[in-house]
């Protein structure tokens, strides 16, 4: 039996591959972060040396026992208590006690969540939880070891280094070294995109600031998402350029006129320098984003282990909730 | 257009974005990228916007029509457990 560790909303994906391994004939049982939210029945017992784990949703026990391998796609939002209403007071009022209480939840669910993947440590994984939090820096760099193009970066708290940098590159981009994000304010919303600094916003920046990620600005032919499974690259191109409004970043879609994705076939040595990258992550699953520039450079971007991959199976016809759906099966087959 | 939150800045006039009003600390402590955040109504399309860059940060359930809401299953026949 396979496991699936997912979430309960917004995860569409995982119901794609649950419907191929139903239709595969394979057994499985899903697990949703939330259910250890209070969503599910949970008893975890140490009973002098005999220690048992149950969990039961809607009355039934998931048999655990069964698990021959495990498929980590997501699971708790760390950062869902942030809209509950955790006092009486209204937030405003005690903003600390406020963080410290979440923070103390959130802690107490990750060790949790640690302890039950723990308990499925002897079987094959599909992705592992330990290996989704990527760190881009740490992903640029061994891209680069690994002979992929990457583009020109710099972290740096200096205005005078990245005027160094921009007078080497021209104009810059600036974006999180994290992942973006964006904050909602009752009636607006501040979204953090990609931005390009230009001279003069380089030039009006402090001496010093807190430290920030540059890249060199690419002139953008088209962009790249592969999707990488188990050793095999599923390339896309998407054609942002010719509408002004995705051109910096697709992801600003344009829903009216969306751009046109097709698939595509990436150099050999891109596509080998690329299972190396994966395989130095230790990662067997990973959206991949890359973009090919106008004087002929494929470069690397940045991976997301769990990324969806919905959004190139369905254009190019790769099929790929199907190929999930059969190596969860070897996997399960393997672990039994 | 003013409730697309991929449009240009809909600031009402005269209303500072965040970076403007963070304090001296605040703006010492943010990365360059807070000083072009892109501020805008927030509005039915925020929240498609937020499903698809962040799925994970969107509450509720609001995905394409087509899919099947399950949140649980144990290998029961296709669509048994369809709300």
């Amino acid at each position: 039996m396979i496991l699936i560790l997912s979430q309960s909303a917004m995860e569409p994906t995982t119901e794609e591959v649950m419907d191929w391994l139903t239709a595969l004939g394979g057994r499985f049982l899903r697990l949703n972060g939330e259910d250890l939210d209070g969503d599910a029945a949970l008893c975890f017992t140490i009973d002098g040396a005999e220690t048992t784990l149950e969990i039961a949703a809607d009355g039934v026990v998931l048999p655990l026992a069964e698990v021959g391998a495990v498929w980590f796609r997501r699971w708790l939002r760390e950062r869902r208590h942030e809209s509950a209403s955790l006092l009486e007071l209204p937030a405003a009022l005690d903003h600390k006690l406020y963080y410290d209480l979440r923070r103390n939840l959130t802690f107490e669910s990750r060790k949790l969540s640690d302890f039950l993947f723990a308990r499925f440590a002897g079987l094959p994984w599909l992705s592992h939880p330990h290996r989704s939090g990527t760190t881009k820096l740490d992903v640029l760099t061994r891209a680069a070891q690994a002979g992929l193009d990457t583009p020109a970066t710099l972290v740096t708290t200096e205005r005078a280094a990245l005027e160094r940098f921009a007078a080497r590159y021209g104009d810059v981009i600036t974006k999180p070294i994290g992942e973006v994000d964006l904050f909602l304010e009752g009636e607006r919303t501040h979204f953090m995109f990609t931005t390009v600094l230009g001279s003069a916003a380089v030039a009006a920046l402090p001496e010093r600031f807190a430290a920030s990620l540059f890249q060199e600005r690419l002139d953008k032919e088209y962009e790249l998402r592969v999707f990488y499974l188990a050793g095999e690259c599923h390339p896309m191109a998407i054609f942002s350029q010719a509408d002004p409004r995705t051109q910096n970043d697709f992801r600003n879609y344009n829903r009216v006129r969306p751009n046109r994705m097709v698939p595509y076939r990436l150099r050999t040595e891109t596509t080998e320098r690329l299972c190396r990258l994966m395989a130095d992550l230790e990662l067997e699953t990973g959206s991949l984003d890359l973009l090919q520039t106008r004087d002929g450079r494929e470069v690397f971007l940045e991976v997301n282990p769990v990324g969806q991959f919905g959004m190139v199976s369905g254009p190019c016809n790769y099929h790929l909730e199907k190929k999930v759906a059969e190596l969860l099966l070897r996997k399960d087959a393997h672990g039994r | 257009m003013a409730d697309d939150p991929t449009d240009p800045d809909d600031r009402p006039a005269g209303n500072a974005g965040l970076f403007e009003r963070l304090s001296p600390e605040g703006r010492r402590l943010v990365p360059v990228t807070f000083r072009s955040l892109h501020t805008s109504k927030t509005a039915e399309a925020t929240f498609l916007r937020l499903v698809e860059s962040r799925p994970y940060r969107a509450k509720g359930y609001a995905c394409s029509p087509f899919r099947k809401p399950i949140s649980k299953c144990f290998g029961t026949p296709a669509g048994e457990d369809d709300v």
